[in-house]
């Protein structure tokens, strides 16, 4: 480690699940859908003393995707844990969930540890608007901030245009409807390709860049050989599958269900203690964060800044700001590393090659977002770091809304942004460190009272330099407008969720 | 503006333990949450202790309840200097609500007796500083993150720290300043507000105390390595040494074949370079312990070759204490080996929701954190030995080796220290650090496993452990939540510096003495400047 690349670029999607796993995951899981880049998430509320009979509907107008291969259109499906309570899960089961889904990405004490704070102005004015609004907690845990809108459940639908995809939404909608559940949110989608078809957010950056690759057992490589080991990008399978060996080499813990409220074989004992099925194998957490973006705030911010009209120099701020360029090539000192064939390259590392951060900034966002071995202390630490930083790495599936802008440096009002999904088997040592110890830690690394330059509040950031670093003062970009932590079952554990309520098998 | 001390002060972390009556715990609590409430709610919160207190760098109060044990409180403090000067300003900062508190403990029935009674009298007014220091549990190890800075020091270097980022902010500094012209400028203009820069850089560990420092591990470690020689010694003071040899060595083997030790896997050059060099310090050791013993034998009429006939002999019993370590050190891994296997972890620890979301309530609010745990120790022997003697030489061996305050790659604790408690029953584990508990976990699951797996292997319910050091803290999320039930919501908790991360603390201290110089040279102003 440390000379620069070390592996060859790992393109998104180039593992699979062994036929066994596969045809029980969810597709989500294996793949971002991106020949599908058309999609919506249809955020479903259900009265209290529902059933799981909606489910069923839904799967017979839009099939969930398994992960056996592309299927064309493609749909997902996850609840939040009030949703499943809403359905008539028993407590017993609600309980084994993880506890940071049961409390919820709304709860007070949450809150304050995401940074999801209205003074700080990353909120949205007025509050999240959607969360899943727990009526309880098994958990003990005091207050959750209640959002206008509530969500039980998210159906993720992709296509290949609109068109087909309108169809789709249509079909959904009918069934939800059959099935007494209302649509309580939308966010129509997209992986706003361009024109040499590379994904790019509203600010005009290629993302969703960098992945990591599931190692382990149930994963092999897409010719079906087993995946050489990676040490920069590889994570233990059990990291974004539940019941799969995770990075503290146990099964990652997940639901269970009593086989006596569960008689569907389908459903493995494999896996879970005695007396139990395995409701969480296969399965994953996944959390949804709609993040409302201000492009025009965000470009005003970069000219201002470099006090200059001359774009050359806004864009050489805010490549900054991001950490790569805005066709993804990585910063280094002096320059780019530039793209392997079409690809920007993801193949290295900080530690060796800029510790102070000349190139890339210590405090950009994909260096905070992934630090590789850049907290090293010292080059004997730098493989340490590096293989420690992957315990807490997420599977991203985000994907955009709303209308890209005519001019960048002037607002037209409308709302567009990310919709951030990412997949996990351990909230809290995944996706809330990376928030909270990387992302918004205002100590990350060297760094004093600064938090993320484009997720966080307005303040100064630290563009350390050849001669002496600069310290613009960078604005607020990025709002939170609603979120939360949902399950995305197996395809078995949704078989069984639709049969709920669950009664007990004499 | 402030100033910087001249001579090295130490800082000394403790903690007054008192058993309470259990009756008494309400009324406890809701003083000090009121303690709390008013700390707060001043204009500068903590204001009245930050200023009472100029010594005082964490203060934490907890109660620790527990199925077998009545509650205790501790009052954990990490300060500047030795501890009468401070107990007085503590006494002085608490006043009549200390008292209050202490009223709450139940009468000890030691020495100290008389003085907790006289103390906590009504209407007394004794002072109460020499009950504090009475009570004060000392640590059985610590650890500390910015050793050698004190409390002063830190705030007026990150006052400097603060002036000179305004400076460079305000953008008036020529643009093509060389780093070294940037230090000229940057001194030049702070060293009349800040005086001190004109002093020499003080010394964070002073000369007497780092000797003794080495003296405490060296004193220590030829303690435990005498004790092991002396089965050997006495069995070659009993028995003939050709038979003591003898019978060692086939101790030795029989109890290695007991051990079953992996010998088929190949060690590796590196191991076996580390066996020679421990071996060698063993033998040199060993030889200068036997030349001290043989030097009273010969003092009366000083003759060499005197020294050298008894020194003859007491080497043969000594050697055969090297051949005896074989199987002492062998019959020791066995026993371990044996009570290992046979450990009964608690993987999953009843959740208490109530205490879990009162913890959670106090976390993230500055940049550092609280972590109070009470855990049982194992029963038996050897793991009171064992438990002892790990924490003595983890402590020692910080002292000399963990001076920049890195633990491996981790640098996040300001203070942190393990003390037995309850008679002996009990390991107390006390600490302040930067970032979430569950980043401080991650850290010791990722980084500095090896040592905590060290401390508490002998505490009941901890992940299954191989040799003391090997599995036990790597398995995340048993660890994780096995120290989370261990532990007890910080009632009261204060820190003197809530924005600096012990990596900053270091950085301004960097800043601070790169400008105590008058100037300096390209290569040092360019490593200075990155730190800016």
């Amino acid at each position: 480690m440390g000379f620069g690349p070390v592996t060859r670029p790992t393109s998104v999607g180039s593992w699979r699940l062994t036929p066994a796993h596969a045809k029980n995951t969810q597709g989500l899981l294996a793949s971002p859908f991106g020949h599908l880049p058309e999609a919506c998430a249809l955020f479903v509320q259900l009265s209290r003393g529902g059933t799981g009979a909606w489910i069923a509907a839904i799967r017979a107008a839009c099939p969930i995707t398994d992960a056996t291969g592309q299927a064309t259109p493609s749909a997902a499906m996850a609840f939040t844990w009030s949703g499943l309570e809403a359905m008539g899960l028993d407590d017993a089961t609600l309980a084994t969930f993880s506890p940071a889904f049961q409390e919820g990405m709304h709860q007070i004490d949450r809150q304050r540890r995401l940074s999801d704070i209205a003074e700080s102005g990353t909120v949205l004015e007025g509050g999240p608007r959607w969360g899943g609004n727990p009526a309880r907690s098994l958990t003990g845990a005091v207050e959750s901030l209640s959002t206008p809108i509530t969500v039980h459940a998210v159906l993720l639908l992709y296509a290949e245009d609109t068109a087909t995809l309108a169809a789709q939404v249509v079909m959904a909608e009918a069934a939800l409807k059959t099935g007494g559940a209302t649509v309580s949110h939308r966010l129509a989608l997209s992986l706003r390709y361009d024109a040499t078809k590379r994904a790019r957010e509203h600010f005009g950056f290629a993302d969703g860049i960098s992945q990591p690759v599931p190692q382990g057992e149930a994963i092999v490589s897409d010719s079906g050989s087993p995946l050489p080991l990676d040490p920069l990008h590889g994570i233990a399978a059990g990291d974004v599958l539940l019941g799969h060996c995770n990075a503290q080499g146990e099964p990652a813990p997940g639901p269970m269900v009593s086989v006596a409220l569960c008689h569907m074989e389908e459903l493995t004992k494999q896996g879970a203690p005695e007396g139990f099925r395995n409701l969480g194998l296969d399965g994953s957490y996944l959390v949804l964060r709609e993040l409302r973006q201000d492009v025009a705030a965000f470009w005003m911010s970069m000219h201002n800044e470099m006090a200059s009209s001359n774009p050359i120099d806004a864009i050489w701020l805010a490549n900054r700001v991001v950490g790569r360029t805005m066709d993804g090539d990585p910063l280094i000192p002096g320059g780019t590393l530039p793209p392997l064939g079409d690809d920007p390259r993801n193949d290295f590392t900080y530690f060796a090659t800029d510790p102070h951060g000349l190139g890339c900034p210590v405090g950009a966002h994909v260096r905070r977002a992934n630090p590789r071995d850049g907290l090293a202390p010292n080059a004997d630490s730098a493989p340490d770091l590096l293989a420690a930083a992957q315990n807490h790495r997420i599977l991203r599936r985000g994907r955009k809304f709303g209308p890209t802008i005519v001019d960048p440096l002037v607002d037209d009002g409308a709302e567009r942004g990310l919709l951030f999904m990412c997949l996990n088997t351990d909230l809290v040592r995944q996706f809330e460190f990376v928030q909270q110890t990387w992302m918004l830690n205002t100590n990350f690394g060297t760094l004093l009272n600064e938090t993320d330059p484009l997720l966080g509040p307005a303040g100064r950031f630290t563009v350390p330099a050849e001669r002496m670093r600069l310290r613009p003062t960078v604005q607020t970009f990025v709002r939170f407008a609603g979120g939360e932590y949902f399950f995305l079952p197996s395809l078995p554990a949704l078989d069984f969720l639709q049969t709920l309520p669950a009664e007990v098998v004499t | 503006m402030g100033s910087r001390d001249r001579a090295a002060i130490g800082q000394t972390i403790g903690s007054v333990v008192l058993e309470l009556q259990p009756e008494s715990v309400g009324k406890l609590r809701a003083q000090l949450e009121q303690m709390r409430l008013r700390q707060e709610a001043l204009t500068e919160a903590f204001g009245s202790i930050r200023h009472a207190m100029p010594l005082l760098h964490f203060m934490s109060v907890t109660i620790f309840a527990d199925d077998q044990y009545d509650p205790i409180l501790v009052v954990e403090v990490n300060f500047d200097g030795p501890q009468g000067p401070f107990w007085a300003q503590f006494e002085a900062a608490f006043g009549e609500d200390l008292r209050s508190m202490l009223r709450c403990g139940r009468v000890p029935h030691d020495g100290r007796r008389d003085l907790f009674l006289a103390v906590t009298r009504a209407g007394s007014s004794l002072p109460i500083a020499p009950l504090l220091e009475a009570l004060v549990v000392l640590p059985s190890a610590g650890h500390q993150g910015n050793r050698g800075l004190s409390r002063a020091r830190i705030e007026v270097e990150g006052e400097l720290f603060g002036a000179v980022q305004k400076l460079l902010d305000r953008g008036t500094l020529p643009k093509d300043a060389t780093q070294v012209a940037i230090h000229r400028i940057v001194r030049e203009t702070l060293l009349p507000r800040f005086s001190w820069l004109a002093d020499a850089v003080p010394l964070r560990i002073g000369a007497v105390e780092s000797w003794m420092d080495w003296l405490r591990l060296i004193g220590f470690a030829a303690l435990v390595l005498f004790a092991m020689l002396l089965p050997g010694i006495v069995l070659s003071l009993v028995i003939p040494s050709i038979a003591a040899l003898a019978l060692l060595l086939w101790a030795g083997a029989a109890l290695l074949s007991r051990l079953g030790l992996g010998l088929s896997s190949q060690p590796t050059a590196a191991a076996i370079f580390q066996f020679f060099k421990a071996g060698s310090v063993v033998l040199v050791a060993t030889a200068a312990m036997a030349a001290l013993c043989a030097v009273p034998a010969s003092i009366h009429d000083w003759r060499f070759d005197q020294f050298g006939r008894v020194f003859g002999v007491v080497a043969v019993h000594f050697g055969l204490g090297v051949i005896g370590l074989f199987p002492t050190v062998t019959g020791i891994l066995v026993w371990l080996r044996s009570l290992e296997g046979r450990d009964a972890p608690q993987d999953a620890p009843p959740r208490d929701e109530v205490a879990l979301s009162a913890m959670a309530r106090r976390e993230d609010k500055i940049a550092q954190n609280h972590m109070g745990s009470v855990v049982h120790l194992k029963p038996g022997l050897l793991r009171a030995v064992l438990v002892r003697v790990a924490l003595q030489v983890m402590g020692l061996v910080l002292r000399v080796r963990a001076r920049n305050g890195f633990l491996g790659s981790m640098r996040t604790i300001h203070f942190a220290h393990w003390a037995v408690v309850s008679n002996g029953a009990r390991l107390m584990f006390l600490s302040n650090f930067d970032g979430s508990w569950e980043s401080y976990l991650d850290d010791f699951v990722e980084k500095a496993h090896g040592g905590l797996t060290l401390a508490w292997t002998s505490c009941v319910g901890f992940p299954t452990t191989r040799f003391m050091t090997l599995d036990g803290a790597t398995q995340g999320r048993k660890f994780k939540a096995w120290a989370r039930h261990s532990m007890a919501e910080s009632l009261f908790w204060y820190s003197a510096y809530v924005s600096f991360t012990v990596n900053q603390i270091e950085r301004q201290a960097r800043v601070a003495n790169g400008l105590c110089r008058v100037s300096l040279g390209e290569v040092e102003a360019a490593a200075w400047a990155l730190d800016l």
